[in-house]
């Protein structure tokens, strides 16, 4: 843009980069929007307190001088709310002043630090929310001139000590006298590159009785047909079949896994969002009792997995779930949802 | 359909091919990576939702499409892993991100597979992991055919006895899981199909059992597999997934398989476990099948060598069968048809006879389980149609009931019986089966199969259970396997030497001796010949077929040749006349049991003799046609050798018992007797005068053909002169007038003809002395009946046999014969030929006159006697 | 080459019970290409057994046959011609004179007959041959001392050479002595001289 910009003349007359300190020993991050939409971006990663330091060349073109009132960097930390700028928020704003108004010609260099400056939450890209933190140069200039500005990306990450209580999950559900199956996952707390492992145990199949001879389960498509248990105990749903002995023949069986996305302030309208990060089959065909199916879920394949947020300065929140999908014959879909908490850890404890 | 079917199948497999250059060109450039999702791809071909309208068989095909490029991508993989480049246990996280379950699953077993060959540390952990990830398939097909590439992968990896005990358990484990996991989605396979489809899909699982099997013959396979594991670990697993899958189809083909991979030793050594897992096996399981699988293996290792043989004895193989094996007919019983339950016995049987070549009681036992089961499974409501019908009304009240009536009548008034009403038939508990019905060809196979084995006759009369076991058979069966019993006896030794032992042969062969109820009247012609006469086979009234020679020109050209006789012989018969024949046979074989008798003590012999002749006089007389010739000769025989005048008067006594029913073979053996009486001499002397006298009188008073007569007359005239040495002269000049007369009253002038001819002999021989004067006699007389018959060529025939019995007789010193008269019969039938036309007999005839003519001019003295010319 | 069976005089099973079993394991389906009987079988199922054994079976009467055999027979086989009759009733019984007018008047080369239970063959001096293949069963006459050795004759032909084959069994049941009865080239002349024989 900005090369496109010049052929018209219009072109600022100076260019602003930056370099900062350390950069190639970085690691860097691959930030993915979740929609899709927008550049894959790659942003060097830095810690909770980590010092943002560098350099920024302001370079003004051959034979042109620009007066300036002043020249600044600062380190922004933005929650930034997509359907309704006005309520961007930032969380940190700190300033540093790199030169006094005068004229700028040539090229011309300012080291800068933010020493020790807080980084209290993650880098997040979502639909409806983003966090970032960015450095931003502004050369102001005189009268109605627009400033010009130059902002530049960095991620945060923090990494997490492993939870110290990680208790399984396991529920029961089904439908009565059709179905009826056990699954286990063996943790509820997964770090982002974890192995989901667990079982699905089928306690009741009732799909090739010779009772009744229509395949017919009188439940509303999409309809709710598992509920959580309470506390992890056994609770059978529950929608009896006035018309008797119901059957299912399940076709397959998937686990999502998907991200829940409330966004705005406490107080506002909030906007939930949630996205499938993945589908992942775990079964094929359709089972009979007591077979028990495998669960091994990598989640390192879905690049786009945060830690799961609770509340982000009380504007937004990501959570995670791992929705059990049975799919039938009909294509109905039955399926059961449990949350399971994301957390970063630090990739030396878990090599 | 099957269009839109094979073009599914041809689809997928292109869409294969296609990538397979995608795929090459990947690994050749080391992109493994890319490798990875190309061979995604090409395994969800596999998932296809299309290729569920695909048979098993075209499944296949995709699955070997499929199958051979993963094994190209698993082969790159591990060379690329040797070199350094891949790290195989990441390949094997990586694959696991596919979204797809059964691509996922041939990805991993593929890299799998590769990770074990690099690093065979890790197989164990790697064939477990594997096997529980592939329960993540349950659709039937698509999970057969994954665990069956997963066993293929696996196979030549397996860790084996070499290494420890515990891990070839281990791996034992294994495979017994994947086979489990697989018997269970073969028999999934066909509860998941709507009813109808039923049979079609019986028949694809057909198609698809080999992969289930397959896992059996690789555990076979495992080095250092023995009957220690196989009995403590292998069989009982196995058995248990057999018997717990509850399906007909595998049981039948499993345990079929278990028969067939495992080494003889180990069946022999498990039997009671298999025997036992019969028992539980569903209803719709072809009982024999299994059952007939396990025996013909045993026998054919207990044929194979003595040591075998030894083996299968030493494990009392035949107790453990005895013990089981009638449980489980009782259990199936039910449900399978009877012919099939005894079939099973039958395979016991086979293995009786070839492990226990010396044990009866053990085919006895057999035996009684037919017997037993067909008491058990009687009257019950098993029926699968007519053919049980028919077994339950014809019950075996009812023949003794109407006696003497013919069966065909019966089949008609038993309808109207109800089943199982027939009074005090209760007493006996086995209804007769109908007369080839399936059951009763089992038994038949069962009792031809233990005489084939047992070929002595004292072996076959330890049955116990015979008598039992033939009472349930129809009766022309139970005589038929009567007649076997003597019939198939190959070397008949002479193996009876008390008189219990004979008295019980006769009960064994009881149904066959005293079957003469139902037997027509004897024609006094035999079937066969009247047929014969009938078609013109046999000309009565043309001089070539009887008595002369028949020329092979003349036959060539008219008429059936001879040689074609036999063809018109079976082409006349009537059924009748085959059952005639049957029954025939089967009396023959009664006149065998003469030969069974051991002949070392003439006094034994000799009551046996007596016991015999009263057992088949009791019988039936009329079967005594047959019976008796057998037994009339062993007695002449027996007189002769003992030189027992007292045995002779005995053979008398049958022989005229039989005048009644067999008069030419009477007359036979009145002739034969007059030789033995010759020959034992004394007082048996008077008897060859008798004798001769019976002959004629049954010649004059029984026999009417007139063939026969003159048969019968020639060997009269042959045996008087044979012992007209041992008899006053007085007596055999008596004889002779009473032959040549008997000559001279036969029917026709051309027997008259022949039978003087032979008169000569009377006169002429070493015995009795030489009388020219007779001798012309009697050629004078038979050319006055040559010159009476009518028919000229036919007295051209006669004066031929006029000439050449001079010319014999002239040879044998008698030159009275030689006149003019005889020359001049040769002239005289040129003569009479040149007035018939130029027929091809006429031809014969004119040759073989030209024979006898050309041989006396040859010889001067008779040319000079015969006044004959030699032509110029 | 022709495979000819010659055999007679069973008795099965007045005298004998059966062919002995060595022979039958010798007789086998499908080497031999006639079967010529002389008689005596007494029974159907001899017969069968033949007719098993060869396609062309030619059988004539015995004097204990139930009667159902031509007397006579003429058989041509190569260019051979073979004449079978029992000779029962050919008087006197087994002379050879008798027979060789037989012979003379049938017109064959070759005379198969049994009845004399003698075993082999002679000579005319034509060149003529009776050939008397024995009783296969061993069947003795009713006034033997000793009961004969079964017997049979193979004959090959081929043109009008012969060899010829005695089948013997000795010593009872197991032992079977095969021998080349004779080997010659049968040249009969009806003018009565004879013509050299090779043997």
């Amino acid at each position: 843009m900005d090369a496109a910009l010049s052929l018209f003349g219009l072109a600022q007359p100076c260019q602003i980069s930056f370099a900062l300190d350390g950069a190639q020993n970085r690691p860097y991050v691959k930030v993915v929007p979740p929609n899709a939409k927008g550049e894959e971006k790659q942003l060097p990663l830095y810690g909770h307190r980590d010092s943002v330091s560098g350099k920024v060349t302001v370079s003004v073109k051959e034979g042109k001088a620009l007066q300036t009132l002043g020249v600044r960097i600062e380190f922004v930390g933005t929650i930034e709310l997509l359907y309704d700028r006005d309520q961007n928020q930032e969380f940190v704003s700190l300033i540093r002043e790199l030169d006094e108004p005068g004229v700028i010609t040539g090229t011309k260099q300012y080291a800068f630090a933010f020493s020790d400056v807080e980084k209290a939450f993650d880098t997040y890209s979502g639909l409806n929310v983003q966090l970032r933190y960015f450095l931003r140069v502004t050369i102001q200039r005189p009268h109605t001139s627009p400033d010009f500005k130059k902002e530049f990306d960095i991620s945060v990450q923090h990494t997490q000590p492993e939870p110290e209580i990680n208790n399984s999950i396991r529920m029961e559900v089904g439908i009565e006298d059709v179905l009826h199956i056990e699954f286990d996952y063996d943790r509820s707390k997964y770090h982002t590159t974890d192995v989901v492992r667990g079982w699905i145990y089928f306690v009741l199949v009732r799909n090739q009785s010779s009772q009744t001879t229509a395949w017919d389960l009188r439940l509303p498509q999409g309809k709710l047909a598992f509920s959580p248990s309470n506390a992890g105990l056994r609770t059978v749903i529950c929608y009896s079949d006035s018309f008797g002995k119901a059957k299912i023949k399940i076709k397959r069986m998937e686990i999502e896994l998907k991200r829940k996305e409330s966004a705005g302030p406490a107080g506002t309208n909030v906007h939930n969002e949630t996205d499938t990060i993945g589908k992942f089959e775990v079964m094929d065909g359709a089972p009979v009792r007591s077979e028990k199916i495998p669960i091994r879920l990598f989640l390192s394949a879905y690049d786009s997995l945060t830690p799961t947020y609770r509340s982000v300065n009380n504007i937004f929140s990501v959570r995670y779930f791992l929705n059990l999908v049975l799919v039938d014959d009909a294509d109905r879909r039955y399926f059961k949802q449990t949350e399971i908490t994301l957390w970063r850890a630090d990739p030396e404890s878990i090599a | 359909m099957a269009a839109g079917e094979s073009l599914v199948r041809s689809d997928a497999i292109s869409r294969i091919r296609v990538k397979r250059p995608l795929l090459h060109r990947a690994l050749d450039a080391g992109k493994i990576d890319v490798g990875v999702k190309v061979s995604v791809e090409i395994a969800a071909e596999l998932n296809a939702p299309k290729l569920q309208v695909l048979s098993p068989k075209d499944y296949y095909e995709v699955y070997l499409a499929v199958s051979e490029e993963l094994q190209i991508f698993g082969n790159v993989v591990v060379a690329s892993a040797r070199a350094g480049g891949t790290s195989v246990v990441d390949l094997y996280e990586k694959v696991q991100y596919t979204e797809h379950v059964t691509p996922r699953l041939y990805l991993l077993i593929t890299i799998g597979s590769a990770l074990v060959t690099t690093k065979q540390t890790l197989v164990e952990e790697v064939m477990s992991d594997l096997l529980t990830m592939c329960s993540a398939v349950q659709n039937p097909i698509r999970g057969l055919f994954l665990r069956n590439y997963y066993a293929q992968c696996m196979k030549d990896k397996l860790p084996d006895g070499e290494r420890s005990r515990e891990q070839l358990e281990r791996t034992i484990g294994f495979v017994l899981e994947n086979f489990t996991a697989m018997n269970r989605l073969w028999v999934r396979l066909q509860y998941d199909c709507p009813p109808e489809m039923n049979k079609l899909r019986t028949k694809q699982r057909r198609e698809l059992s080999l992969l289930v099997g397959s896992s059996i013959m690789t555990i076979s396979k495992l080095r250092g597999v023995d009957l220690s594991l196989y009995k403590t670990l292998i069989l009982p697993q196995l058995l248990d997934q057999i018997v717990s899958c509850k399906e007909s189809l595998a049981q039948e083909y499993l345990m079929e398989c278990i028969v067939q991979v495992f080494p003889d030793e180990h069946h022999i050594g498990t039997l009671e476990e298999l025997l036992t897992a019969f028992s539980k096996f569903e209803k719709g399981v072809d009982l024999r099948l299994v059952i007939a699988a396990l025996t013909d293996r045993l026998s054919r290792f207990a044929s194979n060598s003595p040591e075998n043989c030894e083996a299968v004895r030493n494990a009392r193989t035949f107790d453990v069968f005895a013990a089981y094996l009638p449980e489980v007919v009782k259990k199936f019983a039910p449900f399978i048809q009877r012919t099939e339950l005894l079939r099973a016995y039958a395979s016991l049987l086979r293995l009786v006879l070839a492990a226990y070549p010396d044990r009866m009681d053990f085919v006895d036992q057999v035996l009684c389980f037919c017997v037993t089961t067909l008491q058990a499974t009687e009257g019950s409501s098993i029926t699968t149609g007519a053919e049980d019908m028919i077994t339950t009304i014809t019950s075996d009240e009812f023949f003794e009931g109407d006696d003497g009536e013919i069966a065909e009548n019966a089949s008609a008034s038993t309808t109207a019986k109800a089943p199982g009403s027939g009074g005090d038939a209760s007493s006996e508990a086995v209804q007769e089966l109908a007369e080839c019905s399936a059951e009763e060809n089992v038994l038949v196979q069962v009792i031809s199969m233990v005489f084939e084995a047992h070929k002595d006759i004292s072996d076959r009369l330890k049955l116990r259970h015979f008598m039992a076991f033939i009472r349930v058979l129809s009766s022309p069966t139970r005589r038929k396997v009567a007649a076997m019993l003597l019939e198939s006896i190959s070397e008949y030794k002479q193996c009876i030497q008390d008189e219990t032992t004979l008295e019980k042969l006769f009960v064994y062969v009881d149904p066959l001796i005293s079957d003469g109820s139902i037997r027509k009247k004897q024609p006094l012609v035999h079937p066969l010949l009247e047929k014969l006469v009938d078609n013109g086979a046999l000309d009565r009234e043309s001089p070539m077929t009887i008595g002369q020679a028949v020329p092979r020109e003349a036959h060539d050209m008219e008429g059936p040749s001879s040689s074609a006789q036999p063809s018109v012989l079976s082409f006349g018969q009537t059924q009748e006349q085959a059952e005639e024949l049957e029954m025939d046979a089967g009396q023959q074989q009664v006149g065998r049991i003469v030969h069974l008798l051991d002949s070392s003590s003439p006094e034994r012999l000799f009551v046996f003799h007596r016991m015999c002749f009263d057992r088949f006089r009791k019988a039936g007389e009329k079967n005594l046609r047959l019976t008796l010739p057998s037994l009339v000769f062993a007695s002449l025989r027996l007189a002769f050798t003992w030189m027992s005048p007292k045995a002779l008067e005995q053979a008398l006594e049958m022989i005229n018992c039989l005048e009644e029913f067999n008069p030419e073979k009477a007359l036979r053996f009145y002739l034969e007797t007059t030789k033995t009486a010759k020959s034992i001499g004394g007082s048996a002397r008077a008897y060859i005068l008798h004798c001769i006298e019976r002959a004629l009188v049954v010649l004059e008073t029984r026999i009417v053909n007139s063939r026969e007569q003159l048969r019968s007359l020639t060997l009269i005239t042959s045996t008087t002169t044979a012992v007209g040495g041992s008899m006053a002269a007085v007596d055999y000049e008596s004889l002779c007038q009473s032959v040549v007369k008997a000559g001279s009253q036969l029917l026709t002038r051309r027997d008259q003809c022949t039978a003087l001819c032979d008169a000569t002999e009377l006169f002429w021989n070493d015995e009795t002395g030489n009388d020219a004067i007779r001798v012309v006699q009697c050629l004078g007389m038979a050319l006055d009946s040559a010159n009476a018959v009518v028919s000229g060529f036919e007295r051209t025939f006669l004066y031929c046999d006029i000439f050449n019995r001079t010319t014999t007789l002239f040879e044998l010193g008698c030159n009275e014969v030689a006149r003019k008269e005889v020359g001049q019969l040769l002239a005289i039938s040129k003569n009479l030929l040149d007035e018939m036309g130029p027929t091809s007999k006429v031809h014969a005839t004119r040759k073989r006159l030209a024979r006898a003519e050309k041989y006396a001019l040859n010889n001067p003295e008779l040319c000079r006697s015969f006044a004959l010319i030699a032509p110029q | 080459m022709v495979l000819v069976l010659v055999i007679g005089d069973l008795f099965v099973p007045i005298k004998k019970p059966g062919l002995p079993n060595p022979f039958k394991q010798l007789l086998v389906p499908g080497k031999i290409s006639h079967v010529l009987c002389t008689g005596n079988l007494c029974g159907k199922e001899t017969e069968e057994y033949f007719r098993e054994l060869a396609d062309q079976v030619h059988i004539v009467q015995g004097d204990m046959d139930e009667y159902l055999y031509p007397e006579r027979l003429v058989i041509s086989i190569e260019s051979l011609k073979f004449g079978l009759c029992h000779g029962h009733q050919i008087l006197p019984v087994g002379n050879r004179a008798a027979l060789n007018a037989l012979r003379r008047d049938m017109g064959v080369d070759v005379l198969l007959t049994g009845s004399a239970m003698k075993i082999g063959y002679v000579q005319d001096d034509l060149g003529g041959l009776i050939m008397y293949p024995g009783s296969a069963t061993g069947a003795p006459k009713v006034d033997d001392t000793t009961e004969p050795d079964p017997s049979f004759l193979l004959i090959d032909v081929q043109g009008r050479k012969i060899v010829a084959f005695l089948y013997l069994l000795v010593d009872g049941v197991s032992a079977i002595k095969s021998q080349v009865l004779l080997q010659c080239l049968v040249d009969i002349f009806f003018s009565g001289v004879p013509r050299s024989l090779c043997a």
